[in-house]
């Protein structure tokens, strides 16, 4: 705050205002995509989350073909090696190479995990979609909204290891199989999730507005409930997808999962638990910790993507 | 006779991503004893800090009073701790803020919560808070007073629970109320049964009362002295009849004739003050008002205006009051003729 | 009358709330709105002034009763003939944050209705929306940002240009300005006022500060518990305030001035029913000053009391 005697005499005229042109005084525009994506990477511990994902997609990726054995490659010989220059992350009891293993192994968790998750994103978002939009639309968009409701609510009670069994007696374990039971149960959560979030979006003026204004009940969905849907989604893909991987593993460790010569990071610790108290901590060691990193990985960009989709709330 | 309450030169700004914002930014004020005090302005303005902050609630880190001085009673509070805040709060001050669902615990019956206040800082046995909260009950009006005692606040309106809260406020005689917004999420009609029972408690116990409001209305109806707060300056306090009757501010001018009376005629427009309040992360170093205001010279882009007073207890903040700005208010008079 | 425009009858729109009970948020409405008028309608919360103003405009269905657009009824309306209805009526919403989809673009908000109903296309399309901005006190420009971007006025006012880019004759403004700063609303009404003059739109006003209302309205109607209690000229309901709640109403506005502090007499009246428990009779009755017996046991009738002033009351019966 100046000081006031010595205000020059001379100021005491009208305001120039060209200088308060408020049009010309606003940020640059930047679009909620953009906006959320700046918000992300503002979070340290998302940012941490992606670069772990990226790496080891990456690793899992090429990883295998840093060292030049192969995973089925025996050697009775080498077996139960430690971690050396040769053997990165030491052998298992057949003297395979652990490093080759765990990477094609986190191919096939990876791959397990996100694609169950994607089938229960895809039966979520149709079964709660429909759902949430037919509620409320006279009788028969209430009838749909409550079969499908009960129906989630009955699959939500049944444990997917029941399902798992039940399908292994049907179909042959394997890779298939443990999908199909992940999926068969996995999607209730979405389709509540979408549900809500449906009902929650039709709620919304601007949807009121819409209405009135004649747009078609097609556009209607597609312009305004999927976009302000979408954020939340793809939220919760990043939760269920390490749900999906951590399900796999613990079904695997109890040897309903992929059955060998196909190793997931399950089936690898399973192995690894058994020769724990003879010293050969790398076996489990290693599949263990890839599963946790992979999970922390991706709560933390979910974690991330929730505060930055949020509109007004969360930090700053 | 000492104020009741005295601020002077209060600082208070605020952490957020990209800078600090200035919530308040020098604004002194005092309150007399058995006087109703509203501090006026509308969202952004810095009102409801200036309250937090006198309770010592600004919350670090990302809240911090950067300047100041606060002094209830002649006792300076801003160096005060925790503890000692919490017993001036509930002994001497009273607070109503505006949302009497979040003010009251809803796992809590009614009556404990007000006995709770009294067992605190007076230290009374369950059985006297108990009959004390009764009584606290009646004196707010709440119809069958032992009955409510048991209740949730659920189970209540929300007229009935503001009343509930100003009980509260009340439960310990504090010499200062602070209330704020406490009708605005109410209906008219039970907007002026809180306001008159505002009233009435202050005339019987003598209780002074800080008012924060948006309303001119409600400034109107129930305070003695106000001030017009503006991007976190008091540009203009003082009587309320005098400012309503010879506003000295352009924005208390510009409100005053932006708010629709009853009693005037059909045809007269009102004239609302165009543009919006300035972004407060890095606020203007002249005069706030300048951008909106009609009057506006040079000086006020550039230089805080300084306090110019016009009676014993009003004054205001604006460069049209110094001698140097006859000419120029001829010019604007001449030039506003045209276009009206 | 040729000159009326929306004509209400005995409307009612109730909403089941499970076990058998029901909210009566319209209770047998009747009235009508001239065309060119702005009829202002006050009430507090849980009158029903909000679910009144929708069902007019088409967005509920009314549970019995009618609506009328221009001597059409709205539920025999078809095809063309409703496209056309709906088109001519729309809707001001009272949230700034809410009414507006944060995901799109401002020029794309108020194209919609624009596409919606094929009045331009391309270039022409474009025009239109620039113009409307224009219209409403926003630069052309600021048709590429975002709503966020905003602030609270600024967003009202694009859900004006939005509501008026498909030329309607009819809109209802459902509590404009209540979210707004004091030095804002009377940008806004003023703004509302001048568009009135220049496109012969007709209002109805919703809101709950009697003083604005009175300065938009050339009638205002007064609503309690979902029944119309009173309904009038402007100046006539406030000189001559005949039903005892308007009485209330009036006598617990908040002063203009301090002066008038100790000349104001109020009436004092209890809590509020709930809605879902609405007293028998007249829904007044729990809280009328000059309650008689027969106020508890049935509802009165509406009628018109004296030239253009309508009530619904024993005391005039």
């Amino acid at each position: 705050m100046a000081e006031v005697s010595h205000v020059p005499d001379e100021l005491f005229r009208p305001l120039d205002r060209s200088r308060f042109d408020s049009h010309n005084a606003m940020r640059p525009s930047a679009s909620y995509g953009l906006e959320s994506i700046r918000k992300i990477f503002r979070n340290k511990l998302a940012v941490l989350g992606f670069c772990l994902l990226g790496a080891i997609v990456i690793l899992s990726a090429f990883g295998p073909g840093m060292l030049p054995y192969s995973a089925s490659e025996q050697s009775l010989v080498s077996g139960n090696l430690p971690l050396s220059a040769e053997h990165w992350f030491g052998t298992d009891d057949l003297g395979r190479d652990m490093w080759v293993r765990t990477w094609e192994g986190g191919r096939i968790s990876l791959f397990i995990g996100v694609v169950a998750a994607l089938i229960d994103l895809v039966i979520g978002v149709v079964v709660g979609g429909l759902s949430g939009y037919m509620a409320g639309r006279g009788k028969w968009g209430d009838r749909i909204d409550n079969f499908l409701m009960r129906l989630v609510e009955i699959l939500y009670g049944i444990p997917y290891l029941l399902v798992v069994i039940l399908l292994m007696v049907i179909m042959e374990p394997g890779l298939a199989t443990i999908i199909t039971a992940l999926s068969i149960t996995g999607w209730v959560g979405m389709a509540r999730l979408v549900r809500g979030q449906i009902l929650q979006v039709k709620g919304q003026e601007y949807v009121l507005a819409a209405e009135k204004l004649g747009t078609p009940h097609a556009k209607i969905i597609w312009r305004h409930l999927i976009p302000n849907v979408a954020g939340i989604i793809i939220v919760n893909l990043t939760f269920t997808i390490p749900q999906a991987i951590f399900a796999e593993s613990f079904l695997s460790f109890l040897g309903l999962g992929v059955q060998a010569p196909t190793a997931s990071w399950g089936t690898m610790a399973n192995d690894g638990l058994a020769v724990i108290l003879s010293g050969q901590w790398w076996r489990l060691f290693f599949p263990g910790v890839m599963i946790s990193l992979t999970m922390f990985a991706f709560n933390a960009i979910g974690d991330g993507l929730q505060d930055a989709f949020n509109p007004r709330g969360g930090k700053a | 006779m000492t104020n009741v309450l005295e601020v002077e030169d209060l600082h208070v700004s605020f952490r957020a991503y990209g800078g600090e914002i200035q919530a308040v930014r020098g604004v002194s004020f005092a309150v007399r004893p058995g006087e109703t005090l509203a501090i006026v302005g509308e969202s952004g303005c810095g009102k409801s800090v200036t309250a937090r902050a006198i309770l010592g609630m600004v919350k670090a880190p990302r809240g911090r009073v950067k300047k100041g001085s606060v002094r209830l009673q002649g006792r300076e509070l801003s160096c005060l701790g925790k503890k000692e805040l919490q017993q001036v709060r509930g002994a001497q001050i009273g607070m109503i803020f505006q949302d009497p669902m979040t003010s009251l615990n809803p796992t809590m019956k009614i009556g404990t919560q007000i006995a709770e206040v009294l067992i605190k800082h007076q230290k009374l046995a369950k059985k006297q808070a108990r009959e004390k909260a009764i009584e606290l009950l009646a004196a707010v009006g709440i119809p069958e007073p032992a009955r409510r005692y048991e209740q949730y606040p659920h189970e209540c309106s929300g007229g009935m629970r503001q009343r509930i809260v100003i009980a509260i406020a009340l439960a310990c005689d504090p010499e200062l109320i602070i209330a704020d917004e406490p009708t605005t999420a109410l209906d008219v009609t039970i907007q002026a049964q809180i306001l008159a029972l505002l009233n009435d408690l202050q005339r019987t116990k003598g209780t002074s009362i800080i008012m924060i409001t948006h309303d001119l209305g409600v400034v109107a109806e129930v305070a003695d002295q106000m001030a017009v707060m503006y991007a976190g300056i008091i540009v203009e306090q003082g009587p309320v009849e005098e400012i309503f009757d010879n506003p000295q501010h352009p924005y208390t001018k510009g409100l005053l004739q932006s708010v629709p009376r009853l009693d005037q005629p059909s045809e007269e427009r009102l004239i609302p003050i165009q543009g919006a309040p300035p972004d407060l992360f890095a606020p203007p170093a002249g005069c706030p008002f300048a951008a909106r205001c009609d009057h506006a010279m040079e000086v006020c882009a550039q230089y805080m205006p300084k306090s110019t007073a016009f009676s014993a207890q009003h004054q205001a903040k604006c460069w049209l009051h110094d001698r140097r700005a006859h000419r120029v208010e001829e010019l604007v008079s001449a030039g506003r003729e045209q276009h009206v | 009358m040729s000159d009326i425009l929306v004509q209400v009858n005995e409307l009612r729109k109730y909403y089941s709330i499970g076990n058998g009970r029901q909210v009566k948020s319209v209770d047998d409405i009747s009235f009508s709105i001239r065309k060119g008028e702005t009829l202002g309608l006050v009430g507090e919360s849980g009158s029903g002034k909000s679910t009144l103003g929708r069902t007019i405009v088409g967005l509920y269905p009314p549970t019995s009763g009618s609506v009328s657009f221009a001597g059409t009824d709205l539920a025999t309306a078809r095809g063309r003939q409703k496209r056309e209805i709906n088109r001519q009526m729309q809707l001001i919403f009272q949230d700034p944050q809410s009414s507006l989809n944060p995901r799109l673009r401002v020029g794309e908000i108020i194209a919609e209705g624009i596409e919606a109903h094929g009045l331009a296309k391309g270039r022409e399309k474009a025009e239109r929306v620039h113009q409307l901005l224009e219209k409403v006190g926003l630069h052309p420009d600021h048709a590429k940002r975002y709503p966020h971007e905003f602030s609270g006025g600024q967003r009202q006012r694009i859900g004006i240009a939005r509501a008026l880019a498909v030329q309607p004759s009819f809109i209802v403004a459902d509590e404009p300005i209540s979210a707004l700063d004091v030095s804002i609303q009377a940008q806004v009404v003023n703004l509302l006022a001048d568009l009135q003059a220049e496109s012969q739109l007709t209002y109805l006003f919703i809101a709950h500060d009697l003083a604005m209302v009175k300065y938009i309205s050339d009638r205002i109607g007064v609503m309690y518990l979902g029944r119309m209690m009173e309904l009038a000229e402007s100046d006539d309901l406030f000189a001559k305030p005949l039903h005892p709640y308007t009485q209330v109403l009036l006598s617990t506005m908040p002063v203009s001035h301090p002066k008038h502090r100790a000349e104001r007499e109020r009436i004092v009246i209890g809590e509020p029913p709930s809605p879902i428990n609405p007293p028998t009779g007249c829904p007044f009755q729990t809280r009328c000053p000059q309650a008689m017996g027969i106020c508890k046991q049935i509802a009165p009738t509406w009628r018109e009391v004296e030239a253009k002033h309508w009530v619904a009351c024993f005391l005039y019966e």
